[in-house]
Parts: structure tokens; sequence; C-alpha cells
């Protein structure tokens, strides 16, 4: 009975090795600088997904080290709290810089109750154009915009359409409107689709015609999927568009040379938009990318990779040259587009280049159920992890994508974007970008 | 190869000399608990199944204690299962390959022609592989909504943070029947309890994993250079 009995105790003892955190104690918010850096610290730990590539090892942890006494100082200060949060928020500034996802958003709430934000991508933009990061951190606390309009974000459908092609979308009155245009640029057949938001504002423009024999398609973002659901007049517009796109790509007449695919500006939207929109040029699912989530409550703690198809709708492949042009404005699915073009040619045989600048390095995830699926109460984002508050009043929120992508020969682009085959420098109305594009599928 | 040769003769010589050993092997069925800890709602890590063989070496003492050791390869498994909405986001098993060297006393109390057995020790392995069988989202999405990819035994590459370093305790019990005059058969209710974690410690607020596995298995010993000793 003796051995029996210390027997179980050395089996307690031996299991008493097996340490876990207690994860309650860790969620408590007590409203100090200190508490919500901590718990911003901690839901990072738990719910980032890109930790393999920002911290592989501990150095998430040494950025604890560092900052958790700087914001433990701030509630021993004697300053004023508004002065306070301004330097709690540039020091949130100073960690978000550093991290790769480029959908990641913190916003920190102010005593006059509106938010500060923290936008990787704004950043990377305005990096990008040369501005310093006290010049960044000054526009993110000042919530100005301003300095966004001198760089490459301002290269986009719109100004493009404007700038290049000539086409007067001020002379398009109506909120919902698709139909052919007249340019006075070299776009023949040139159709447009543009939708305004209650303040009247272009809210998505996509417009698409004949260049040269060359079939050229430009977009603000992937948005036909939200049309495609929405009241009648602009799910009729959206189907006519796509309806239109499907002609053109078809080609019955074998009368188009080559495809360019202007993404420069595309900001992403609905991941159903990709096959929706690429599914049209080839007859075969196509394998882009994989992707994973986060399985458990470490860093590292990963989901095995999934593939990421792009599912066809063709009878047959699009056998012309397609050139993609590209900017640093270029993100999320507009990125994914990206990949997707450049692993035709890659893994596929098809005959495409990509042009212009590199993308801004986003092609993480946040896959959201339909909303009509889903209770009020419920979570609407499918995976485990990304975005998060700290307080019950929201005084922190941090928007986080909660899959990591790679392409599907392994490489991870998340931060770095892709590359274009041929860099070319921005010209403005001259377009050297647009017509580098041309003369290769000319050249083909 | 005449080293090799050579070797194996002298061994086969001195087997006479060993009159208390036994050597055979058992096959089984495994059943994993990973215990862990999550907070995310939906999330479930359910128990995972696999298979265990094992070639053992068995050294008889005096009054009915023995000491076992061998080999085994063990699959330890859990599933990780994910809903939202009531939709499966995720609902696959991950299997962990593992080789071990287990070492345990046991203790036999002969009925007969039967024996009941109980026993307690330890086992230190090396995790080597991991595959993962069943459903995973994706972020494609396709006419019915977003895509589940089904793996098939598919590997999972290691990385950085995973401990291939496998150790712990294992308890036992179980039946023999001498069938035969130099066999036994052994069924064996075995328990093994990890006190290594399937992850190294390299953040702060260390989330662990650790298995918990029961096997049922049936093998058979076999005495060298004469009978066991009952």
């Amino acid at each position: 009975m003796r051995k029996i009995i210390l027997l179980v105790l050395i089996c307690l003892t031996l299991f008493s090795c097996r340490p876990q955190p207690d994860l309650q104690q860790l969620e408590e918010y007590d409203g100090s600088f200190s508490s919500l850096f901590e718990l911003y610290w901690e839901n990072m730990n738990r719910n980032y997904v890109f930790w393999a590539l920002d911290s592989p090892s501990s150095e998430w942890d040494e950025v604890y080290d560092e900052y958790y006494p700087l914001f433990a100082a701030l509630d021993l200060s004697q300053e004023a709290y508004d002065a306070k949060i301004e330097t709690a928020f540039i020091y949130f500034c100073e960690i978000s810089k550093e991290l790769s996802d480029i959908h990641y958003s913190l916003y920190l709430c102010f005593p006059d109750g509106d938010y500060r934000s923290f936008a990787k991508y704004r950043y990377v933009l305005l990096n990008d154009s040369g501005y310093t990061d006290e010049e960044i951190f000054s526009a993110f606390l000042s919530d100005d915009d301003s300095l966004m309009n001198s760089t490459e974000y301002s290269e986009n459908a719109e100004s493009i359409a404007r700038n290049t092609f000539g086409i007067n979308l001020d002379s398009i009155s109506e909120r919902v409107f698709f139909g052919e245009v007249r340019t006075s640029g070299p776009l023949e057949d040139c159709h447009v689709l543009l939708i305004r938001d209650e303040d009247g504002d272009i809210g998505f423009l996509a417009f698409l015609g004949i260049y040269d024999d060359v079939l050229y398609f430009s977009f603000s973002s992937f948005m036909f999927t939200e049309y495609l659901y929405s009241n009648q007049e602009t799910k009729q517009c959206a189907e006519q568009f796509l309806d239109y796109w499907n002609t053109l790509i078809n080609d019955e007449g074998n009368s188009l040379k080559g495809l360019i695919v202007d993404l420069r500006g595309n900001t992403g939207g609905y991941n159903n938009d990709i096959s929706l929109l690429w599914g049209p040029l080839i007859k075969n699912d196509v394998h882009i990318m994989d992707y994973r989530f986060k399985e458990g409550m470490n860093r590292l703690d990963y989901t095995p990779w999934t593939e990421y198809f792009v599912h066809s709708s063709a009878k047959k492949d699009f056998n012309h040259p397609i050139a993609v042009i590209t900017n640093k404005a270029t993100a999320s699915n507009g990125e994914i587009s990206a990949l997707f073009f450049k692993a035709l040619d890659d893994f596929y045989g098809f005959d495409t280049a990509s042009f212009g600048n590199s993308t801004s390095g986003g092609m993480g995830s946040a896959y959201m159920d339909n909303n009509m699926n889903i209770t009020p109460d419920e979570d609407p984002y499918y995976h485990n992890g990304g975005q998060f508050l700290v307080g019950n009043n929201v005084d922190l929120y941090v928007s986080t994508q909660n899959s990591l992508g790679r392409y599907r020969n392994g490489t991870v682009l998340e931060g770095e974007g892709i590359a274009p085959d041929y860099p070319i420098e921005r010209s403005g109305a001259a377009d050297t970008r647009l017509k580098a594009a041309l003369n290769w599928i000319k050249s083909r | 190869m005449k080293k090799i040769l050579l070797i194996f003769f002298l061994t086969v010589m001195l087997i006479p000399l060993y009159s208390s050993w036994s050597i055979g092997g058992e096959a089984g069925y495994a059943l994993s608990f990973l215990d862990t800890v999550t907070t995310w709602p939906n999330t479930e890590y359910r128990p995972g199944h696999g298979a265990t063989v094992s070639f053992a070496a068995e050294y008889d003492f005096e009054n009915g204690l023995s000491l076992l050791s061998g080999i085994r390869y063990i699959e330890k498994s859990f599933v990780y299962y994910h809903t939202n909405s009531g939709t499966v986001i995720s609902n696959y098993m991950e299997m962990d390959h593992i080789l071990e060297i287990p070492l345990s006393l046991r203790y036999s109390f002969p009925l007969g022609d039967i024996s009941l057995f109980i026993g307690a020790g330890g086992y230190i392995g090396v995790w080597f592989a991991s595959q993962w069988f069943g459903r995973n989202s994706s972020v494609s999405e396709n006419e019915d909504g977003t895509d589940m990819i089904t793996a098939i035994g598919d590997l999972i590459p290691f990385d950085s943070s995973d401990n291939l370093f496998h150790a712990g305790i294992l308890a036992e019990a179980g039946v023999s029947w001498d069938l035969l005059e130099n066999l036994r058969l052994d069924a064996v209710l075995r328990y093994e309890g990890s006190l290594t974690s399937l992850v190294k410690s390299y953040q702060k607020n260390m989330t662990h994993r650790y298995f918990d596995t029961v096997t049922l298995s049936v093998g058979c010993m076999i005495p060298i250079g004469g009978e066991r000793d009952a």
C-alpha cells in the first residue's frame, strides 16, 4: 500500500512539471498605460499570424522588455493625460512600423473620443516616398492624409482614367453607371462601371477598352461580389460589366494581340472576385498560393499549409500575352492577382510579364462569413486570431489579418511585395509604365 | 561485412549464457489526448488515433520482477476541431511519429498458465515526422463557399519551435499466457504521459502541449537460452 501511495505521489510530482500559463489572468485591463501595453502585447502574441516573419525567436519578447518600462513610466509621469496618450501613440507607431502585415492597423482612443490610427499600408507608401518616421507619425497623430497625395497611392484607376486616357468621369452624373464613354486618349470601345458613395465621390471605378488591339482593364478594387448582391440597379450594372469583360476575353473575332491588367492603386477586396474576374482566362483551376492560420496560443502555432486555387470558368485558355502593371499601392487581392499572373507564367505555360513598381506586400487574408449566416454576437471571422480590442470601451483596437500566405514555390512575400519583371519609374501623364507594357506585348 | 558477421555469430554463441532474457515484440492501437489550453471559442483538441509497434527485451529477476526495454514506434495524434457559426472550418488529425526507448519495471502475479502483471517506468524518444489527415479550409472560394482542402497523410514540415525530444513516464498492466513452453503471449494496457512539451520555450507565457497516450497491445516473448522462469 505504501508503495502504491509513493508511486501516486511521484506521478503527481512529475505531472506538476507540466506548466501552463493562467490565460484568464492575462485578460484584465485596469485602465493604466502599462496594462494597455501588456494586453496589446499579449493579444498580439496570440492573434498576430505573421510571427514566423517578425519574431521567429524571441524578438517580440524583446519588444516587451524595451517598451513595458516606457509605458509604466507614463503611469508615473506628472504630465497631462493628453500628452501621455500622444506619447503612448508614438510608442505604438514605433512598434507597429516593424511588423510585416500590410493590412495591420492600430486605433488608439484619445480623450476627445476620436481614434488616431497607425496603418501599415499608409506607412509603407509614405516611407517609400521618402518621408521620415517623424513626419509619418506626426501625420498619423494629426489624422492628416494629405501626404498620401504624393505617394503612389495617387496613381490609381481614377487618375489613369483621367490623365492617361482622358476619360471625363465628371460627366457621369449617375450614382451607378455602366456604359460606353468617349475618351480623348487612345482607348477605344471604352466601357465604364462607376459607383459613387453617399458623398458623391467615386467609390468604385472599373473600365476597359481596346488600346492598339490590346485589351486594357483597370479597376480600383475587388468589389464585384458585393455589387452582385446589392440593390437591383447596382447588381445589373455589375453583371453587365462582367458580361462585357467575358465577351472581350473570349475574343471570338481573334482580333486581340494581348491583355493589359492594370492593378496600380488597386487595394483589394473580396476573395471571391479573384475567380470571378480571372476564371474566364483559364480552362483549368490554378494553384497559386498556400495559406496557414493560427492553431494554438503561441506565436508559432500554425495549422498546416492549405492550397489556394483560382477556379476556372473558361472552355479554353486565354492564349495571348498578358502584361500586368503594379505600383506600391497595389495591395491585398491586387497583389494576389499579380501572383496569379506570375504563376500562369512560372507553372502553366502562359506568357505574362509585370511592369511598374513592387507591390506593397500585403497578401494576408481575413476570410469572413456572410453576415446573413451569423447572429450579431458571433464572430464573423472564420479563423482564429486576427483582430482584437483592448478595454470594454474599445480603448485600443487592432485590425490584422488571420492568415499567412506564401507563393506556391514556398516564398513568403508578406511585407516585401512582388517585384515586377520590368521596374519602371512613375512618369505622370506620359505613363511610361503603360507604354512599356504595350510595347512588350507587341514584341511577343 | 566480415565484422558484422563476426559480431552476429559471437552474439549467437553467447545466448545460452543469458538464460533470464526474453525477446519479442508487440503491436497495438494508441489513443492520444493533447493536454494544452486555449481561449479561442469553438476550438477543441480532440483525441487522436494511431498505431504502435515495438521490439522488446525483458530480463527476469527473481520473485516475479522483470525489467523491460526495447525500441518502440508509436503514432501520437490529436484532432484540431474549429467551427464558426456551425460551419466546420478545421477538422484534421495531426499524427506525430515517435521512436521511443522505454524502460519499465514489472511485477508478475502467476495464476497457473497465466500471469497478471503491473509495471511502471519511463521513456525517452525522438519525434521524427508529422502528417495531417482531414480537412482544413483555405482562403480561396468556389461557387459553394470557401475551399476545403483534404489531406491524406500530407507531411507537416518541422520548424524551429518544434521540440523533437520526447520523454515521459509510463504505467502498464496486462496479462501473460504461456502458450507454449518457449512462447509467451502478452496483452498490455499501457499509459504514457509525456513530461516534455511538443513546443520549445521560445516566448513569454508559453502554452505547452503534452501527450497522454493509452495503448492496447498484444505481443509475444521468447526466452533466450531456455525456459523462462515463471
